[in-house]
């Protein structure tokens, strides 16, 4: 893949002098910087695409740390915690939600990344004995900027002492050479690839790495000793998925040993209907606007259900061909899908939580995980219960 | 007030319409008509004056309506160029909001008189933002290019005061792409929100099928509907998105057709109707009987105790 080019650097005055934004004007000191008091204007007014090359380091002021916002009204969720730690991504899914979600297109990091851990020992003092599932990649690809913000490296140590966690970065990257001097020195670190046939990538998710550089990442992680995940999400659409998906299956389980695969999940393209006529905009002609899609009983536009079965079907069967125990699942679909591709549905996202937490403390003993009480998952608040909902 | 010219009357044929700023909106009223026949034009009409010539910027019905009845004259207050092209511009936009807000290309109308009467890029800035203009440079292109569009488009948008929101997914098309589409509009009043669902599925359907719009259009299912002249207008609007949908959504369409088969298999008795989600998102379907007496249970239970009944049930689950 190209590298990511930045052409300007904004700083917060607030945070000009930290450690963390020194190291961003030592790696990037051929950029020019402007320093200010607030949110310069540019990043307000600059285009999405504009946007992708210009980084701001300021504070966050709000929680770090949140329940990944996931869906509702009968899709199962699975209580995944995500990490904010970078809002805006450069590279350029074509079906990417944040260009409707993102009141700015500005690549932006948090010198005060820092409070991510007292955010994060506050909410694990609260679930002592619950295996929980943290990351980063919520609103940009936890890579990407790696080289630049050296981030997740800041954050790897701190979850390397953490008991019941595992720590995912999801990457459509190949930059996984920042990440060696970790090698064999972390069990909980999950090194995600999402994952789609070349066809899709070329077309469709525009300055990210080639299947082949994914993998071959990917292969680099597993020499590493780090424990993997991947993402067959979204899955498009297109005349020949049926073989594309195939394919990308064969060659991911040519290359990787299952038993090096913490999870894999399948989840259709959906996306809310407003962000249509952005990506009809930027990106003329695309076809992932024009399937078979309804609307959703969460309000987003996804696959006709038997087009999500068929599709889900074929990926899932083949995966199964090749690893009859790794434990997969559907990210934000209903029973009936669960029930007619895997033959069994979790009761609700509670359960599915537990699913992972069972699959997790049987397959990594070393880890000296707690073993799992379903009843210790079932109190879980999770944001998408009904009565959690209402409240927000 | 200065510049202001005011009590003066004028001939009909000195005052002209400014080419861009031509947006009249709401349709042109019985009651004025009449009042102006029978009393004349009683406020004056704005106008200003550019280049030596009078346009009016305020009064567009007015004058339209002093010159169908030949009235020789019309009370006018004069601006000149000195008053400021952005006041005239906010005079006509009070004269438009009077009703609603102002639509697509009433705003890029004015938009475009300032610009082309070189106010400042700074006071345009302000104007973009007064009238919801996007501030995508792209955008604005293709807003701009409504003002090359055909008078029976611009009147069609200006009858159904469209906004940028429901135009948005005609503003990349060429005006060969949009004249079928305004069309079938004008020629079966088509409200607006039908016309842009039907144009979506008619450009999304062409570039699926990789083939033009024209072949849409002249497909077997719609040039049915179409050449019907039995059907009303409505009955051909409701019949037309329909063959369009198919044409569209073929699976959906198909999995309708097979849901709505089954259906009909089943012996139901009159008290009794299938109801099930039509984008099929939504497991299962809903039986719903009404009872109002007893013969009504025997018919419910009749339904439920064949087994052929049950067999098809069964089989619309499994759909």
């Amino acid at each position: 893949m190209k590298p990511i080019s930045i052409s300007h650097i904004y700083i917060n005055r607030d945070v000009r002098d930290s450690a963390f934004a020194k190291n961003i004007i030592s790696k990037l000191s051929n950029i020019p910087i402007t320093i200010s008091d607030s949110p310069p204007e540019k990043l307000e007014s600059s285009s999405i695409a504009e946007g992708k090359r210009l980084l701001y380091v300021t504070n966050y002021k709000g929680n770090f740390c949140k329940p990944c916002p996931g869906t509702s009204h009968d899709y199962i969720c699975c209580n995944y915690q995500v990490i904010n730690e970078t809002t805006g991504c450069p590279l350029d899914c074509a079906y990417c939600i944040l260009q409707s979600y993102m009141n700015s297109s500005v690549l932006t990091v948090y010198a005060n990344y820092y409070k991510i851990l007292e955010e994060f020992d506050a909410f694990t003092a609260k679930f002592p004995d619950r295996i929980i599932r943290i990351g980063t990649g919520e609103l940009a690809d936890s890579l990407a900027l790696e080289e630049y913000t050296g981030i997740s490296s800041l954050l790897i140590p701190y979850f390397d002492t953490k008991h019941n966690v595992f720590f995912e970065l999801k990457s459509k990257t190949n930059h996984v050479r920042h990440l060696e001097s970790f090698q064999n020195k972390t069990e909980n670190l999950v090194l995600s690839w999402s994952l789609n046939p070349d066809h899709v990538i070329t077309n469709i998710e525009f300055k990210t790495a080639s299947l082949k550089e994914r993998l071959e990442s990917a292969v680099q992680a597993q020499k590493m000793g780090f424990k993997l995940g991947f993402h067959f999400d979204p899955v498009i659409f297109y005349d020949e998925w049926e073989s594309g998906y195939s394919n990308v299956i064969d060659q991911l389980f040519q290359h990787i040993n299952p038993d090096n695969i913490v999870w894999i999940s399948i989840g259709g393209l959906r996306f809310p209907p407003s962000l249509k006529e952005t990506i009809r905009d930027r990106f003329p002609g695309t076809s992932i606007i024009r399937g078979e899609q309804i609307i959703g009983k969460d309000q987003k536009t996804r696959y006709f259900k038997p087009i999500r079965l068929k599709m889900f079907r074929s990926i899932y069967s083949r995966i199964r061909y090749y690893s009859p125990d790794v434990f997969t699942y559907f990210c934000m679909e209903d029973k009936e899908i669960w029930k007619k591709v895997m033959g069994f549905a979790p009761i609700n996202t509670n359960h599915l939580d537990f699913m992972f937490a069972e699959s997790l403390y049987n397959r990594f003993p070393e880890m000296n995980l707690s073993k799992p009480m379903y009843e210790k998952y079932l109190k879980f608040e999770s944001i998408h219960d009904p009565a959690i909902q209402s409240a927000i | 007030m200065k510049n202001l010219n005011q009590n003066k009357s004028l001939n009909v044929n000195e005052i002209h319409l400014e080419p861009d700023f031509d947006i009249n909106s709401s349709p042109e009223s019985g009651q004025l008509r009449s009042s102006i026949y029978q009393f004349g034009i009683l406020s004056p009409l704005i106008c200003f004056i550019n280049k030596d010539r009078i346009y009016v910027i305020d009064g567009y019905k007015r004058l339209n309506i002093a010159a169908d009845l030949s009235l020789k004259s019309v009370p006018v207050i004069v601006l000149d160029s000195s008053f400021g092209f952005e006041k005239i511009a906010k005079i006509r936009l009070f004269s438009l909001n009077y009703d609603s807000e102002p639509n697509l290309y009433q705003k890029i109308s004015i938009f475009h008189f300032l610009g082309i009467n070189s106010v400042p890029i700074q006071e345009l800035y302000a104007w973009r933002n007064q009238l919801n203009l996007p501030h995508n440079e792209s955008q604005m292109d293709k807003i701009k290019r409504i003002l090359q569009w055909p008078k029976p488009f611009l009147n069609y948008i200006n009858k159904y005061n469209a906004s940028y929101r429901q135009l948005r997914p005609l503003l990349d098309k060429s005006e060969a792409e949009l004249q079928p589409i305004f069309d079938i509009g004008i020629q079966l009043s088509v409200r607006l929100v039908e016309l842009i669902n039907i144009s979506e599925l008619v450009f999304e359907s062409a570039l699926n099928k990789k083939v033009s719009i024209e072949e849409i259009l002249s497909h077997d299912s719609v040039r049915v509907v179409l050449s019907n002249d039995q059907l009303t207008k409505s009955q051909k609007t409701q019949h037309l998105k329909s063959a369009l949908f198919s044409l569209r959504y073929p699976a959906i369409s198909q999995h309708r057709l097979k849901a709505l088969q089954k259906t009909k298999d089943i012996n139901l008795p009159p008290n009794a109707q299938i109801r099930f989600d039509n984008s099929f998102e939504s497991e299962g379907l809903q039986l719903i009987i009404n009872i109002k007496d007893e013969n009504d249970f025997t018919s419910a239970l009749s339904l439920l105790n064949t087994k052929k009944n049950i067999a098809s049930l069964k089989e619309l689950l499994d759909i």
